[in-house]
């Protein structure tokens, strides 16, 4: 059995504090990725909203948001069949990828600190870019 | 064979969130010596200066995915024949068999227990092992 050592529980709850405060700006991100599909390139539009739902259920997950991790993932799946079946998004299907982003956003804010609006919040500096990688 | 001390890991995944949360719970111990990456080119870039000695590879990431990764890894000297554990959000045996079929020692399934990490990748690590003996 591999033990965690004794500074782990606190930097990772420092880690899930500094990442519910991102969770905004990461639901505002799929709601904009949300609005341009069906205009232009859809296609585009549509690879960049799968990526950004797939990373927002995995990371919730694992930082315990389970709540919003299934509320995305009904997205996730729409979202997916229109990547995969390779073709232009449709006024029907746009509309329910919006209602999808609508009922996310309502879990969030059901489950949300208090003071966590979706507001545009802000991004903490990662780790590397806190401790940047010696050249070569 | 006893088996070598498991130290050197390489960690590719896209987001920044999940990277950083394993690097956490791997590094805390201060057994293993950690490079992330967050992408198959970038990973392959850092094999030489670091050879890991076993890869946890995130499988959907955009541009390069972990198959093709994985591919270009077994190119490289350094880790032809290294463990790659696959990270997957697809828990469908269909997949996660489709996954060891093309060189995976593993799977883990996200979302994985962060603190539990070390302890599952010694096990594969150990498992490893025991079978190429």
């Amino acid at each position: 059995m591999t033990n965690q050592s004794e500074s782990y529980p606190q930097a990772f709850e420092d880690l899930r504090m500094a990442f519910l405060e991102e969770v905004p700006e990461k639901i505002v991100a799929i709601r904009r990725a949300a609005e341009d599909v069906g205009q232009g390139d859809s296609q585009k539009a549509i690879t960049v909203l799968y990526h950004l739902v797939h990373r927002l259920i995995g990371s919730t997950a694992i930082y315990g948001l389970e709540r919003v991790s299934d509320a995305a993932r009904p997205l996730e799946m729409c979202v997916g069949e229109v990547l995969e079946s390779k073709t232009r998004c449709g006024p029907a299907r746009a509309r329910e990828i919006i209602d999808l982003v609508g009922e996310l956003e309502q879990v969030w804010r059901q489950v949300s600190p208090p003071g966590k609006p979706l507001s545009r919040g802000h991004r903490r500096p990662r780790s590397a870019e806190r401790h940047p990688k010696a050249p070569g | 064979m006893s088996v070598p001390i498991l130290k050197r890991i390489l960690l590719v995944e896209d987001d920044p969130d999940i990277q950083e949360v394993a690097a956490l719970a791997l590094t805390s111990l201060g057994r293993f010596v950690v490079e992330t990456c967050s992408s198959g080119p970038e990973a392959i870039a850092a094999v030489p200066n670091f050879r890991p000695q076993l890869i946890l590879l995130d499988v959907m990431m955009p541009g390069m995915d972990g198959l093709r990764t994985l591919e270009a890894l077994r190119a490289l000297p350094e880790t032809a024949d290294a463990p790659v554990v696959f990270l997957t959000a697809k828990a469908q045996r269909e997949e996660i068999e489709k996954y060891k079929r093309a060189g995976a020692a593993d799977v883990l399934v996200k979302p994985f227990e962060p603190a539990r990490l070390p302890e599952r990748l010694e096990h594969i690590w150990r498992c490893f092992h025991d079978q190429s003996e």
